[in-house]
C-alpha cells in the first residue's frame, strides 16, 4: 500500500491559522449572543487570538497585506473587515445592554423604582425568580415589561432574577405554572440549587402599571404562607373545592395565588370538643351555612374574635328552619350587640337595579369612605347579588371601640320582602307596607373593634362569590378581594402607595389659542421655509 | 480638516438648493398637521410630547432616501467623484463629510419642530424630559436612516435606484419591529427585532427613556454604513 506524503509548508500553516483566528472570533461572538458571557466565549476568543498571532508569525507579509495592504480594497477583505466591525459593534452593544445603563428623563420618573419598591426589595431574603411567558407575537410587550423587571434585578443585587419562556415552546412548564394566556408573569422562590420552588408560585397581575403590579406581587410572595384563611365546614356551606357553578373554588384558588393559605375548619367539632379556632387563623369565612350556630359554637366564635379574629359572613335568604343568622338567633344577636350588625329576615326587592327579576339586583350605591370601596363603581364595576338578604346596622353602637359602616346599598325604590314563606313557595312578592321594610337597604357592611383589632364583614348574599358569578362579573371579584385583603390583614403587609404616573398636566385651551397655534405650525413655519427656498431658486434663475 | 471642507461644501449645497427647502416644507407641513391633530385629540387630557418624533420615525423611511440619494450617486453620474478622488482627500473624509452635511440639515429641520414644543408649553406643562428623550432618539434614528441612504447612494450612479433601494431597506428595518407576528420562534424574532430601527426607539426614547444600548445601536449602524460606503467609494479606485 502506497503511503501519501503530506507536506506542511509555512504558507499552508499560515492559511490554516488565518482560518482559526477568524473562526475563533466568530464563534466567540455567536456564543456571546446566544449564551451570554461565559468561559466558552473566552476560550473561543483566546483560540482566535492565538490563531491570529501564529498567522502573523508564520506569514507576516500576508498578515500585513490583509491589514493594510492593497488587498483590503478587494471584496473578500472588505467582508472580513466588515465582519470584524460588526463583531466589535455587537460585542459593545451586548456588554452595554448587560450593564443596563439608562436615564429616565420623565418628570414622574416612570421608569425608576419608587422608594416603596426599593423597601420591598430590601425585604427579600431568599432568591426570587421572575418567570415570564411570552410568545414571539408578544416580543414587543416582553421588551416593555423587561425594562421594569430588570430594574428589580439590578436593585436586588442578584436576589431577584428574570427568566423568559415561550409557552408554545415549553408547554409542560407553562402548564406547571398555570399559564392560561400570552404575556403572563409569575414569581417564585428558588431552591439552593437554583431550581424553582413550586410550592409558592405567585401570579403577577399585570396592568399598565408594571412597577406597582410587580411590587405588590413580591409583597404577596414575601407574606405567602404566613396568613391562613379558614373556610367553615359542617353546616352545609358552599365548598371551596367545588368547581361547579355553585361552588367557590375560584375564590379559593385566587386567595392561594395571592399567597394566602386556605384550610377547612369544622366549628361544630371544635365546639363539641371545647376547643378553639386555631391561633394562626387570619380570617374565617362562612360561605352560606344552612343552619344557625348553637350557643357553644357562638362561644367559640366569640373567643376567636376577642383574640382579634376576622369574620367574613356570607348570609343568604334561606327558607329552612333555623337558618344561619336567623334574625332572632343567638349568633345574630351576639353580632348586633358586639358589632352593631345583623342580618334581617328579609329579601331585597329592587325595581330599579333588578336584572332578570327584581330579586337579581345590582348594588345601587357605594359608600366610598373606606378602602373596601376601591375600584367598586355601580357604573363601571357593578356588584351583582342574587336574592340578597337585607342587613341592619347600628351606627351608634354603645361600644366606642367599635366603628362600623355601610359599603353597598340598594336603590331608593327597593324594599325588604319579609314574607319569606310565600317567596320560597311561590317565588312571588307583594309590598306589604305594614310588615315589609322600606328601602334603601344595606347589602354589605363592615365593623371593626379597634381595641382587639377584630373585624367583621357581613354581606347579604353568597351567590356573588360562586364560580358562576365571580369569574364573569368583575365587581363581585373586587368586592370579595377588597374584603379579604382587609380581613386577613394582607392589605397591611402589601400596601403599596401607587406611584403617580401622570406624565403632564391636562391641556385646556380656547378656540383662539388653538387657531393661533395652528396658524404658526401649519401655515407660518412651513411657508417661511418654502418662500426662502423659492427666493433662492429665483435668484439662481436670474443668475 | 478635509472632512470639514467636504462638510461645509455639503451644508452650502443644502442651503442653496431649493429642493432641500421643498423637502423641509413637506416635513414641516406634515408634522404641523399632525401636531394640530394631537392638540385637538388631547383636549382636556395629557398630550403626548413625543408625537412629532414618533411621526418622524416613520416619515424618515421616505425622507432619508430623498435627502441622501444624490450625495454620491450624483457625483458618480456627473463624473465629479473621480475628480474628488484625485484630490488629496481621504475616501473616508468624503463619505463622512457628506453624511455629516446631511445629518446637519436633518438636525436643522427637526430643530425647527422644537417650536411645536414651545407652542405646547404655552397651552400646558408638557413632560419636557420625555420630549428631550424622544428628540435625542429621533436625532440618532435619523442619523442611522441617513447613513443607510448614503450607503446605497455610494453603490449606484442612478439617484432613483439609490432612493428606491434605501426606501426598501429602511422599510424592512422598520417592519422588522413586527418580526414576532411572522416568526414563531421567539429567540429568532427577538434577534430580528433587535436589528430593527423602530425596536430601539419605540420602547425607549419614545416613552422618555434613554438607553445607552440603543444609542450604541444607532451609532453602530451609522459607523457600519459609513464604513461600507467608504469601501464602496474606495472600490472606484481599483475597479
Amino acid at each position: 500500500m502506497q503511503q501519501k506524503m503530506v507536506t506542511l509548508t509555512r504558507g499552508g500553516l499560515g492559511t490554516f491559522f488565518s482560518l482559526v483566528w477568524f473562526s475563533g472570533f466568530v464563534a466567540a461572538a455567536i456564543l456571546l449572543i446566544w449564551g451570554g458571557f461565559s468561559w466558552l466565549v473566552i476560550a473561543a476568543a483566546v483560540i482566535g487570538l492565538i490563531g491570529m498571532i501564529l498567522w502573523w508569525l508564520l506569514v507576516p507579509d500576508d498578515f500585513r497585506a490583509f491589514i493594510s495592504g492593497r488587498s483590503v480594497q478587494h471584496s473578500t477583505a472588505t467582508i472580513f473587515t466588515t465582519v470584524i466591525l460588526v463583531g466589535i459593534i455587537v460585542m459593545g452593544y451586548l456588554l452595554i445592554a448587560r450593564a443596563a445603563v439608562t436615564w429616565d428623563l420623565t418628570i414622574s420618573q416612570r421608569f425608576s423604582l419608587t422608594q416603596t419598591s426599593l423597601n420591598v426589595i430590601q425585604r427579600v431574603n431568599r432568591p426570587i425568580q421572575i418567570t415570564g411567558f411570552y410568545t414571539a407575537r408578544a416580543a414587543g410587550i416582553r421588551e416593555i415589561d423587561d425594562q421594569y423587571w430588570r430594574l428589580y434585578e439590578t436593585a436586588s443585587d442578584g436576589m431577584i432574577r428574570r427568566q423568559y419562556y415561550d409557552p408554545e415552546e415549553f408547554p409542560a412548564l407553562a402548564q406547571q405554572f398555570g399559564v392560561t394566556s400570552d404575556s403572563e408573569v409569575f414569581l417564585s422562590y428558588l431552591n439552593d440549587d437554583g431550581t424553582i420552588d413550586y410550592s409558592l408560585v405567585a401570579r403577577v397581575y399585570l396592568t399598565e402599571q408594571q412597577e406597582s403590579d410587580m411590587t405588590l406581587a413580591i409583597s404577596r410572595l414575601l407574606v405567602a404562607g404566613t396568613l391562613t384563611v379558614y373556610f367553615s365546614t359542617g353546616f352545609g356551606e358552599r365548598s371551596p373545592t367545588d368547581d361547579t357553578q355553585e361552588g367557590v373554588s375560584f375564590i379559593n384558588g385566587g386567595m392561594r395565588q395571592s399567597g394566602l393559605v386556605t384550610m377547612p375548619l369544622d366549628i361544630g367539632a371544635i365546639a363539641a370538643q371545647g376547643g378553639d379556632i386555631p391561633a394562626d387563623a387570619s380570617a374565617l369565612i362562612f360561605a352560606r351555612p344552612l343552619r344557625d350556630l348553637t350557643s357553644d359554637e357562638v362561644a367559640v366564635i366569640a373567643r376567636y374574635m376577642e383574640r382579634g379574629g376576622s369574620l367574613l359572613l356570607l348570609s343568604d335568604v334561606l327558607f329552612n328552619q333555623f337558618p344561619f343568622m336567623d334574625q332572632n338567633g343567638e349568633f345574630n344577636n351576639w353580632l348586633w350587640q358586639n358589632y352593631g350588625l345583623r342580618a334581617l329576615n328579609a329579601a331585597v326587592v329592587d325595581f330599579v337595579t333588578g336584572q332578570t327579576t327584581p330579586l337579581d339586583i345590582i348594588g345601587a350605591a357605594i359608600y366610598d369612605e373606606t378602602d373596601f370601596a376601591e375600584n367598586l363603581d355601580p357604573a363601571t364595576n357593578p356588584v351583582l347579588f342574587s336574592l340578597a338578604r337585607a342587613i341592619d346596622i347600628n351606627l351608634s353602637i354603645e361600644n366606642t371601640d367599635v366603628s362600623n359602616g355601610r359599603l353597598i346599598r340598594s336603590s331608593e325604590q327597593s324594599y325588604g320582602e319579609t314574607d319569606l314563606i310565600t317567596l320560597g313557595e311561590t317565588n312571588t312578592y307583594t309590598i306589604d307596607e305594614t310588615a315589609d321594610i322600606p328601602g334603601p337597604l344595606t347589602l354589605a357592611a363592615w365593623a371593626w373593634n379597634t381595641q382587639n383589632d377584630s373585624r367583621v364583614f357581613l354581606i347579604g348574599d353568597s351567590d356573588f362569590v360562586t364560580n358562576g358569578q365571580v369569574a364573569n362579573i368583575m365587581g363581585n371579584g373586587i368586592l370579595f378581594t377588597n374584603a379579604m385583603n382587609w380581613l386577613s390583614h394582607l392589605q397591611d403587609e402589601v400596601e403599596f402607595g401607587s406611584q403617580g404616573f401622570s406624565t403632564g398636566v391636562p391641556m385646556f385651551y380656547t378656540r383662539e389659542q388653538l387657531d393661533t397655534v395652528s396658524f404658526f405650525v401649519v401655515f407660518l413655519i412651513p411657508t417661511v421655509v418654502l418662500v426662502t427656498g423659492m427666493a433662492i431658486w429665483a435668484r439662481r434663475v436670474r443668475r | 480638516m478635509s472632512t470639514w471642507v467636504v462638510f461645509r461644501r455639503e451644508v452650502a449645497h443644502y442651503a442653496g438648493s431649493p429642493f432641500a427647502y421643498v423637502i423641509a416644507f413637506a416635513i414641516l407641513i406634515l408634522t404641523g398637521l399632525l401636531f394640530r391633530e394631537e392638540l385637538v385629540a388631547s383636549e382636556a387630557s395629557i398630550p403626548n410630547p413625543a408625537v412629532i418624533p414618533n411621526a418622524l420615525s416613520f416619515f424618515m423611511i421616505v425622507f432619508a432616501p430623498l435627502l441622501t440619494m444624490r450625495l454620491l450617486a450624483e457625483e458618480k453620474r456627473e463624473g465629479t467623484l473621480e475628480l474628488l478622488l484625485t484630490a488629496p482627500v481621504p475616501d473616508g473624509s468624503i463619505v463622512i463629510g457628506k453624511f455629516l452635511g446631511a445629518w446637519f440639515y436633518y438636525s436643522v429641520v427637526i430643530g425647527i419642530t422644537l417650536a411645536y414644543q414651545v407652542a405646547l408649553s404655552s397651552l400646558t406643562a408638557p413632560d419636557i424630559g420625555h420630549s428631550i428623550a424622544a428628540y435625542i432618539g429621533i436625532w440618532l434614528y435619523g442619523g442611522a436612516t441617513l447613513s443607510v441612504g448614503i450607503l446605497f447612494s455610494a453603490h449606484t450612479e442612478n439617484q432613483i435606484v439609490a432612493a428606491f433601494l434605501s426606501m426598501a431597506a429602511l422599510f424592512l428595518l422598520w417592519l422588522a419591529d413586527l418580526a414576532g407576528q411572522v416568526i414563531s420562534n421567539i429567540d429568532a424574532a427577538r434577534v430580528v427585532r433587535a436589528l430593527s430601527l423602530q425596536g430601539h426607539y419605540s420602547t425607549s426614547f419614545a416613552v422618555g427613556l434613554v438607553r445607552m444600548e440603543d444609542m450604541v445601536f444607532f451609532l453602530g449602524i451609522i459607523l457600519l454604513m459609513i464604513y461600507l460606503a467608504t469601501r464602496a467609494v474606495e472600490a472606484n479606485r481599483w475597479r
